[in-house]
């Protein structure tokens, strides 16, 4: 095979497994928006707090898998506090919301400084996923395992997420509620608890992907903008609320970031916004957003 | 525009007039008494954050968009102020575009330029509204921060540029110059603006702000006016980027970083979304903070190395409980204290309810509009 046809096979490899990373992620952060109207600028912060809880947890246990499980409980239990503490009191006041979280996120990201300084902490992959497995048609002859682990996990993350979503009784509710939440209401279903379960679940998704994240290409307390500009970008793309818009602008975004890096380094990042401005001139709403 | 002198003479003895008189003597005298860091760190500063924050203060206040990408439009500036006055580097981590200009058209054309990307940001945006938009302008704002970290040919990478000087050459040298030249250009953005805010043009972008649809109707092309808002934004802002330029000497992709973007913003709401002079208010208790944070201790957590911390919780407490920000609090105690002649008459605008075509519109929130000639275009009615 050429070696132009190889790179470019590579590059694409490599912005599908960004994309997956980006998928989970921006997933937490459209279930919350497109449900309860909330954006959590904290999003990106939260990465990076369940990123260094998959680090302190790794460290101290030796288990990847406990890594993971402490980084999605320890964020879905931050984003519980933060919900009943602060959002659920202004339910409705989205601006004001948004100013709130971006508090919280200054808060977070400084004080992930002050515990854990700005080094960079990888976390190792776990035994079964590290090393690399063979694909003839990849630079090198094979690929890091664990970088296609998390395209499985991405997929598995995106099917449970369609699951609850479409096949259980609060996903019903959520699906009600991301229609018209207030005939959702009155309906007797208690909609504050499916926010608060949306919240944690949105808030733990992020902190579950800070230790993939953290895994696979490590982390410092300044990642948390790089992440929320991802969130941000995919479901502008995508469309805000569908989760089917986060894996399409997940794919968009990862390979347009990828070939750009490949192709323009320098300019790599126009590449993104060139997208997003051309998507925003055809369909404001994003590629699968409803007109809001 | 009270341009006849018998209404300026009753103006000067009234309240406000004496109010505003004493704070533009105290203004002239400070610079003549202070220490320099006092005239620099803290004055100078303030002001040019100020301006920054009027920027956003005025879109959000009269559009209604509350838009986080001002430090980035400021930044642009700034980088088109370096490469108009600055000579090409010759080394591979230089910038090789520049101009060796002198500061002032330098200045002109940065200025130019910014007003030209508040265009661009807003023609990308026009057509997006409230949450949307705020979300919109951040990745604007952060795309941009990455554009002049990773880009070297152009923006100087994460080096960026040193040695850019202002007309009043070394602040250090001359902070006496330094400082009124920031002051004027304030003045001329806050006075700018408020002539703007009462002309025809400012009712018009209230009207959009208010209810789009119902202007759209009434035939004024909506997304131009928000495109022509943020492009004054993108000036304004400017006018901070360049000053801001000169004030430190050096750029680098720090000034238009995640952070300085809260900033702005943290400023503006600290100061009140609502109130042109809250920006600089809220400057003013933002660089206070900043330079004093180290010295407080509550309850024996210092917040030496923590600044962001202590901003992060500060600016959390005012959005629970001073959603109008101090200036917001001063109006609301000074009502309640003495009777307040022209009762509303300075009542905020509130952008974080107002979100188009939704949320209730805010019933006549302006300073009072000048003596219009009646019937030309329709105005919007609340």
């Amino acid at each position: 095979m050429p070696t132009e046809l190889v790179d470019f096979l590579t590059v694409l490899l490599n912005g599908v497994t960004l994309a997956a990373l980006y998928f989970i992620v921006a997933s937490g952060f459209t279930l919350i928006f497109g449900l309860m109207r909330t954006t959590n600028m904290a999003h990106g912060a939260m990465y990076v707090l369940g990123a260094y809880a998959g680090v302190s947890a790794v460290t101290t246990t030796g288990d990847w898998l406990i890594g993971l499980i402490a980084g999605f409980v320890v964020v879905a239990v931050v984003g519980v506090v933060i919900h009943l503490g602060l959002l659920a009191r202004m339910a409705g006041q989205d601006l004001r919301q948004a100013l709130v979280t971006i508090g919280i996120a200054i808060i977070i990201a400084d004080l992930a400084l002050a515990n854990y300084g700005g080094i960079a902490y990888l976390i190792p992959p776990p035994t079964w996923a590290a090393g690399s497995i063979a694909i003839p048609w990849v630079v090198g002859g094979s690929y890091s395992a664990y970088r296609l682990f998390m395209i499985v996990f991405a997929v598995g993350v995106g099917a449970a997420l369609w699951l609850i979503l479409n096949r259980t009784r609060i996903g019903m509710y959520i699906r009600a509620g991301i229609d018209d939440r207030d005939m959702l209401s009155a309906l007797g279903v208690n909609v504050s608890r499916v926010f608060l379960f949306v919240f944690a679940l949105g808030a733990g998704l992020a902190g579950l992907s800070g230790v993939l994240g953290a895994t696979g290409l490590s982390i410092t307390p300044s990642e948390d903008g790089r992440y929320l500009l991802s969130s941000l970008v995919v479901v502008i793309v995508g469309g805000m609320g569908s989760l089917s818009g986060a894996a399409i602008g997940a794919l968009i975004i990862g390979l347009a970031e990828q070939i750009g890096l490949f192709y323009a380094p320098t300019y790599s990042i126009f590449l993104t916004f060139v997208i997003m401005a051309g998507v925003l001139a055809v369909r404001p709403q994003g590629l699968l957003g409803r007109p809001a | 525009m009270s341009g006849l002198p018998a209404t300026s003479a009753r103006w000067l003895r009234s309240r406000e007039g004496l109010a505003t008189l004493a704070l533009v003597a105290l203004l002239i005298v400070y610079p003549l008494v202070m220490p320099r860091f006092w005239v620099l760190s803290i004055a100078s500063n303030a002001v040019i954050l100020g301006i920054a924050a009027l920027s956003l203060v005025f879109m959000a206040g009269y559009g209604g968009m509350v838009s986080l990408a001002q430090a980035s439009l400021a930044g642009f500036a700034a980088y088109m102020l370096a490469l108009a006055t600055l000579e090409p580097s010759t080394t591979a981590t230089g910038s090789a575009i520049g101009f060796a200009l002198p500061p002032i058209p330098s200045a002109l054309i940065a200025l130019g330029l910014a007003t030209l990307a508040g265009a661009v940001f807003g023609a990308i945006s026009a057509r997006s509204y409230g949450i949307y938009f705020l979300m919109l302008t951040l990745a604007l704002a952060v795309g941009f921060f990455y554009i002049v970290l990773q880009n070297y040919e152009v923006f100087g990478g994460h080096i960026g540029f040193a040695k850019i000087l202002g007309p009043t050459g070394q602040p250090r040298e001359n902070p006496t110059a330094f400082y009124f030249m920031c002051l004027a250009a304030a003045a001329l953005m806050y006075l700018g603006l408020r002539y703007v805010v009462r002309s025809q043009l400012g009712l018009t972008f209230q009207g959009v702000r208010d209810n789009p649809r119902r202007m759209k109707a009434l035939g004024y092309r909506v997304g131009l006016h928000r495109v022509v808002l943020f492009a004054m934004g993108g000036f304004v802002a400017g006018v901070s980027g360049v000053l801001g330029a000169w004030y430190r000497g050096n750029i680098s992709p720090g000034i238009v970083d995640l952070t300085r973007t809260i900033d702005v913003l943290i400023i503006a709401v600290l100061g009140g979304l609502g109130y042109p002079i809250g920006a600089f208010v809220g400057a003013v208790f933002f660089v206070l903070v900043d330079v004093f944070a180290s010295s407080v201790n509550i309850l024996g957590f210092s917040f030496d190395e923590r600044f962001n911390t202590l901003i992060g919780l500060g600016f959390v407490v005012v959005v629970l409980v001073a959603p109008n920000g101090l200036v917001g609090l001063a109006d609301r105690i000074w009502a309640s204290v003495g009777r307040r002649r022209g009762g509303g008459q300075r009542r905020a605008i509130d952008p974080l309810a107002v979100e188009a075509g939704v949320a209730p519109v805010p019933e006549a929130p302006l300073p009072e509009s000048p003596g219009r000639p009646a019937g030309d275009e329709p105005t919007p009615s609340p």
